[in-house]
């Protein structure tokens, strides 16, 4: 079934068209989701939940741009919202900004990708959200700092803080390898 | 050596064509919560379907129910004339005998209203006794009628009532002593379709459909002993009236 057809059918409450269109995007929403949750089982549970919402609310998709944008933003957003329903304050708000760069050599950054998913998922919650809405979803500061309800000063400032984590994890992952080496 | 590149960049790399594959026993649980939500659903639909139906059934039954008390409440005025009519039937025969109505709900003002408009029915009927036709029933000595419970149907408030409107029908009647009596017939009615708006308005306040028990107590005055006597059963008082009654002969006029 092409992806029409499938969209056509969700809209129509298919039960099959449903799970061809689970099957073909599942993937897609569980690496959001990991990327977004602090582990796998959160990350189950975030595919469950945006697949529901995604059912209920695919009438309101037009056809018009990615589908798949259309999936991963549900994704994301809904990975948000179980954030801001936690309401999480283990981490004091630094407001200063630290617009220095975190470099890497990535000669001495060998690192496999389950270990930087796991890195990524042992960030902070609020340096992980950070980190992955402006540096890999492309989200600006202003609006992360609008979703998460923080400031753009704190946003940039936990940006920094998930860069440096990320830096001393691989380094160290790097460091060890080469030891056993 | 290579140049340093930022690790945000480094990792968004790595992971830009990464997929992790997902478990498919997900779609279980995601099939359950879509058919309970569909439950759901339905349930919030028949929930405000019905609540809506309810609603209107409820506002459908209190318009229906405050039409039936307006037409009951217009049904129970010809019939208070009714009984009107027959007490002024039973005034032509000059029974002194009054009947009050008296509902048992109705507070106390309500029943002296009551008796204030059986009392304009019978000064009402004492108008067509002046009418020079039957002058010769004027002449007969009358009995005064009088309500013992209620303060408005003495004979001396009776005096005491002024005519102020012109319109306003003048009574004259003569008692056993000779003293002329004014009676403002309807002044009286006026303050008995008062009353009847009143009991309207305190069944329609309430909006409660209301069963009126009334009863019928006749009440016995001889002006010239100054018997008096009440009764439910009218046969009593009509014994006690003829009883009394003076002879045919000793009311003629020489």
């Amino acid at each position: 079934m092409e992806k029409l057809q499938l969209i056509a059918g969700c809209k129509k409450n298919d039960l099959v068209a449903q799970k061809m269109l689970f099957l073909k995007y599942k993937d897609l929403v569980y690496t959001t989701s990991l990327k977004y949750c602090g582990n796998e089982a959160e990350a189950e549970d975030n595919v469950h939940d945006v697949f529901i919402v995604i059912f209920e609310t695919i009438h309101k998709y037009k056809n018009k741009g990615s589908f798949e944008g259309w999936i991963r933003r549900i994704a994301i957003h809904k990975a948000v919202d179980k954030f801001r329903q936690k309401k999480t304050t283990d981490l004091p708000y630094q407001i200063e900004s630290d617009s220095r760069e975190v470099t890497i050599d990535p000669d001495k950054a060998d690192v496999p990708i389950d270990y930087i998913f796991k890195a990524i998922q042992e960030l902070p919650n609020k340096y992980r959200l950070v980190f992955n809405l402006y540096q890999l979803d492309d989200y600006s500061h202003k609006e992360i700092a609008h979703m998460l309800s923080i400031s753009i000063g704190t946003s940039k400032s936990n940006l920094h803080r998930a860069k440096q984590i990320l830096k001393d994890k691989i380094l160290e992952f790097s460091g060890k390898t080469l030891l056993n080496l | 050596m290579k140049p340093q590149e930022d690790i945000g960049s480094f990792i968004k790399t790595k992971l830009q064509s990464t997929e992790k594959p997902s478990n498919e026993e997900t779609w279980d649980r995601i099939q359950s919560s879509l058919k309970e939500r569909k439950k759901k659903k339905r349930f919030v639909f028949f929930l405000r379907w019905g609540s809506g139906i309810a609603l209107l059934s409820i506002i459908g039954f209190l318009i229906l129910n405050n039409n039936i008390d307006t037409s009951n409440t217009k049904q129970v005025t010809p019939s208070q004339t009714q009984d009107t009519s027959i007490t002024n039937a039973s005034k032509t025969e000059d029974i002194h005998t009054k009947v009050i109505e008296t509902n048992t709900y109705l507070n106390t003002e309500t029943s002296t209203l009551n008796s204030l408009e059986e009392e304009g029915a019978i000064t009402q009927d004492m108008d067509t006794k002046n009418d020079p036709h039957s002058q010769e029933e004027n002449s007969t000595p009358k009995i005064e009628v009088s309500t013992p419970n209620t303060k408005e149907t003495t004979p001396k408030d009776e005096m005491a009532t002024t005519v102020k409107d012109t319109s306003i029908d003048k009574v004259v009647s003569t008692d056993e002593s000779g003293v002329q009596t004014e009676k403002t017939a309807i002044n009286l009615r006026n303050k008995v379709s008062e009353n009847n708006i009143t009991r309207d308005s305190i069944v329609n306040r309430n909006d409660v459909p209301v069963t009126h028990t009334s009863k019928k107590v006749y009440y016995y005055y001889n002006s010239k002993n100054g018997q008096e006597m009440s009764s439910m059963d009218k046969r009593v008082i009509d014994s006690i009236r003829q009883a009394n009654e003076p002879k045919q002969d000793s009311l003629k006029i020489d």
